[in-house]
């Protein structure tokens, strides 16, 4: 499989030097579903913005690693081109819609704007209408402020955007967190059958163990900034390797199972306080002061952990 | 609710504001020390035989109410009464200003609010930079300054000291030339007041296009145009302008009253034949007939401008309930 | 903060040792220095009665200082009663109130202090009287809504069930909660008042026994071409002292908004 998206040993940094993303691996092939999960603060949404090479707020920025999207190097791009690349090669998706919406410009004049920024200016009515069919609503949503939409409305709208220029890869951050639990699975088979459609590789951000189960090909799993383990989504789920994939799936709901979801102790430590060696190792119950603490693991064979062996009977399962 | 029936209940709204706004007139009037007969006639030497019908027309020696209702029955049908000092009706004498008035502020809200937009925006683009510090900076100094001052201050540096621009009037006395050498002329002796009673509202406007612009564009819906490729330059025109619209119309409607206010103090600076120097001759001359009919035509106005405003405003973010 | 209080300091401080700095009667002219240029014995120069502008000008602060900090505190008593009666009780209390303040907002306050004035006559106090009467609502409005959104938070439920009388809570309990944003609009009142008043100045409605900026610049406006320093210094105090109070009001403002902390 030539990569589509190949992301390696990426670092994003504060300007002080605290790392929000570290040494990150990740490829994303064409037609391919790629799950980045995690707990929130693991540096998934700075990953995505990396990406795009747009951050929410100054002072971040990429300090080292490459973004190869179709063999191009997006981090040496000069700014115009790499703004070429975002809307037309790169579509994105966020995670409220409502927020992420103008509420003064019609759902036409959003998915017009993805257009306009990249000089397709020719028969806009005609090509709205066809991204908003697309994503399964109808021509005359074009006219509707963001006010008069539901909230799946607006996400579809925000997809049509998102799309609307034929993007080789979409990045969808929590498409599905802000909304209903009913019309998250419709938003997610539009997803899914866009993928398809269009031969799209896609990476998706989420927290969510349930919606990657039901999307993803593929599931890298980030801590504080780190990928701990990275495998095919069924052997993911069939059997997590790394103590921190243990505990998240064994905190998902499950209506078989009698006994109370589990609770892992502790969370996501801040950017500025990243603990030395394995950066899980503080909630880790089988880590050791050496070399847990004291050395960062090597990422291989898909995972990253200094005790993998003893983790394979599980864990959590003293605790 | 459609636009339309959102200005027609608006319109209605205006109504009592509008009567309030007579009766305080004749408040004003009943108030006055002295005989309320010289309120409404002046402090002049009215020929008696006039101070007797006056008195007679508005019922003074009627009760309260028959001399309200006397009075307001005299505004509906547009009698704002006689001035003495100027010899002729002050409805005329008010039609005959208006013009001059209407051309300055207009000129100075014009160059206000384009400037302003344009600083605020320029500003808000690099927040903290040095650009936004000048423009900071300048909005505070400017904003403080009373514009009579300012106006006095040009007159000194350009028409004084430089000798570039006329200090005195709208225009040359003898008449103003034909084409465009006319307009010339008349811009020139337009540019200092105009810029004197716009510098407060640049500094004013300026502000509040910055602040709103600086808010939307740390929004996430300009995040997620960026993301869609849009340029800087786009963003700003579809996404921060429009956003910041109706703040900055909110600022510049709700001041209609002091911008009046500017106006009869710039007009009295630069001897400008507006209704502000009307003002401020009828004070001197203790015209009271003028004087109310300016309040009571202020205070329209202001009232007006708050209904344009509150309608643009729903025009602008059809959200507003 | 600490550069506006330190004018502020400044300010008040020539105001109260006016006769002090600047000792003899300041309206008293001299006739042998009519319109003096800036000397050593006018460092401001004189005005066309050979007033010393310096004089006039330390006096003169006195009006600006009094009429501005007079007419905020009497408005600030209105407004904060007001907003008191009009949040706490609601109803039809609050929609009366609110009725009046909007259309005391919507007068011309410049016309028409100008017109009570030249009706009754000059004499600060009736300047402090009718700038108070005009500039309530806004505070008003805030106390109103402060107050409407503090009814039912905990702590006032809990003064309530402790049996406290509804006044005793609004004085106690919730006025300190909206003093914060009060005391920014009291400030720029205080610019806004200072403005005015020297605008009643120019145009000669001025207490003619009291130097005042305002009557100063009226004075200079017929001497532009021979005494430029009778308009200068005075509108640079009037702009000065607004300055100053504008960035009491915008640093309170910071202060308590949590973002900027």
């Amino acid at each position: 499989m030539s990569a589509l998206l190949d992301i390696a040993g990426l670092t994003v940094a504060l300007a002080d030097g605290a790392t929000l993303v570290e040494d990150l691996s990740l490829a994303v092939a064409r037609g391919e579903t790629v799950g980045l999960v995690g707990e929130s603060g693991s540096g998934k949404t700075m990953t995505a913005h990396a990406v795009l090479g747009l951050f929410p707020a100054p002072g971040i920025a990429v300090t080292r690693g490459h973004i190869r999207l179709e063999g191009t190097d997006l981090a040496t791009l000069p700014p115009a081109a790499r703004r070429g690349v975002r809307g037309r090669r790169i579509g994105m998706v966020f995670q409220d819609p409502s927020s992420y919406l103008d509420p003064l410009l019609t759902a036409g004049r959003h998915i017009g704007e993805a257009f306009r920024a990249h000089g397709v200016t020719d028969r806009l009515p005609a090509r709205v209408a066809a991204a908003l069919a697309s994503v399964d609503l109808p021509a005359s949503a074009a006219a509707r402020f963001p006010h008069e939409l539901s909230g799946g409305q607006r996400q579809r709208v925000l997809i049509a955007a998102a799309l609307a220029l034929d993007p080789a890869l979409l990045i969808a951050d929590e498409p599905t967190t802000a909304l209903d639990v009913t019309v998250q699975a419709g938003i997610l088979d539009l997803l899914r059958r866009a993928a398809r459609a269009r031969g799209l590789g896609v990476l998706l951000i989420t927290h969510d163990l349930g919606v990657v189960a039901e999307t993803c090909d593929r599931v890298a799993v980030m801590y504080a900034g780190r990928i701990v383990e990275q495998n095919d989504v069924r052997a993911l789920f069939a059997a997590p390797r790394h103590p921190y994939t243990q505990g998240l799936l064994a905190s998902v709901l499950d209506p078989g199972r009698d006994a109370p979801p589990f609770a892992m102790p502790g969370g996501v430590p801040a950017a500025h306080a990243m603990p030395r060696g394995c950066r899980f190792h503080p909630r880790c119950p089988l880590a050791l002061p050496d070399p847990c603490a004291a050395a960062v693991p090597p990422f291989a064979g898909g995972l990253a952990c200094w005790r993998a062996d003893a983790a394979r009977a599980g864990a959590w399962a003293a605790a | 609710m459609g636009l339309l029936g959102y200005t027609l209940r608006r319109l209605l709204h205006a109504v009592p504001l509008l009567l309030a706004v007579a009766v305080l007139n004749f408040v004003l009037i009943a108030a006055a020390p002295g005989d309320p007969v010289t309120a409404l006639v002046g402090d002049f030497p009215a020929p008696p035989d006039y101070v007797a019908k006056v008195r007679l027309d508005y019922g003074l020696d009627q009760p309260m109410p028959v001399r309200l209702a006397r009075y307001l029955g005299h505004l509906a049908r547009g009698d704002l009464g006689y001035s003495f000092a100027n010899r002729a009706p002050v409805a005329s004498l008010v039609a005959e200003r208006l013009g001059a008035t209407l051309k300055l502020t207009g000129t100075a809200l014009g160059v206000a609010s384009l400037l302003g937009v344009a600083l605020g925006l320029a500003a808000a683009r690099r927040a903290g930079g040095l650009l936004d510090r000048a423009v900071r900076l300048g909005a505070t100094a400017a904003y403080a300054m009373p514009e009579f001052w300012l106006g006095q201050l040009f007159i000194l540096a350009f028409a004084v000291w430089l000798g570039w621009l006329p200090s005195q009037g709208d225009g040359p006395l003898r008449g103003a030339a034909p084409g465009w050498a006319g307009v010339i002329e008349g811009l020139r002796y337009l540019l200092l007041p105009a810029t004197a009673l716009a510098l407060r509202y640049i500094a004013l406007i300026a502000r509040i296009t910055r602040a709103r612009a600086v808010e939307v564009l740390r929004a996430e819906f300009v995040l997620a145009a960026r993301a869609r490729g849009a340029s800087e330059a786009r963003i700003l025109l579809d996404h921060v302008l429009r956003n910041a619209a109706p703040a900055v119309l909110t600022v510049i409607g709700y001041n209609a009253g002091f911008l009046l206010a500017g106006s009869a103090l710039t007009e009295t600076v630069f001897g400008w034949p507006g209704i502000g120097r009307l003002l401020f001759d009828s004070i001197a001359a203790r015209d009271t007939p003028t004087m109310l009919a300016i309040l009571l035509m202020v205070s329209a106005t202001v009232v007006l401008a708050n209904l344009v405003t509150d309608v643009l405003h729903r025009l602008l973010d059809r959200r507003v309930a | 903060m600490r550069l506006p209080l330190l004018a502020l300091g400044l300010l008040l401080f020539c105001a109260l040792a006016a006769p002090l700095l600047a000792p003899g009667d300041p309206l008293a002219g001299s006739a042998d220095a009519l319109l003096a240029p800036l000397s050593p014995g006018h460092p401001l120069g004189t005005d066309d009665l050979g007033r010393d502008l310096l004089a006039l000008l330390i006096h003169g602060s006195r009006v600006s200082l009094a009429v501005g900090l007079a007419s905020s505190v009497c408005s600030l008593a209105i407004g904060v009663l007001a907003g008191a009666v009009a949040g706490w009780l609601g109803g039809w209390a609050d929609a009366a109130v609110m009725r009046v303040a909007e259309f005391f907002q919507t007068l011309p306050r410049f016309v028409l202090a100008l017109i009570v004035i030249a009706l009754a006559g000059p004499g600060i106090g009736k300047v402090i009287a009718v700038i108070a009467v005009l500039a309530w609502p806004q505070t008003a409005r805030v106390v109103r809504a402060e107050i409407a959104a503090l009814r039912g938070a905990a702590f006032v439920d809990a003064a309530r069930l402790g049996g406290m009388p509804g006044p005793a809570i609004v004085l106690r309990e919730v006025l300190p909660q909206v003093a914060g944003p009060v005391l920014v609009l009291a400030a720029l009142d205080v610019a806004t008042a200072i403005l005015l008043e020297a605008g009643l100045g120019f145009f000669g409605l001025g207490d003619p026994n009291l130097a005042s900026w305002g009557a100063m610049l009226n004075e200079a406006q017929q001497y532009l071409r021979s005494a430029w320093w009778m308009s200068v210094f005075p509108g640079l105090a009037i702009g000065a002292t607004v300055l100053v109070f504008n960035a009491l009001g915008d640093a309170a403002a910071a202060s308590l908004d949590p973002r900027g902390r």
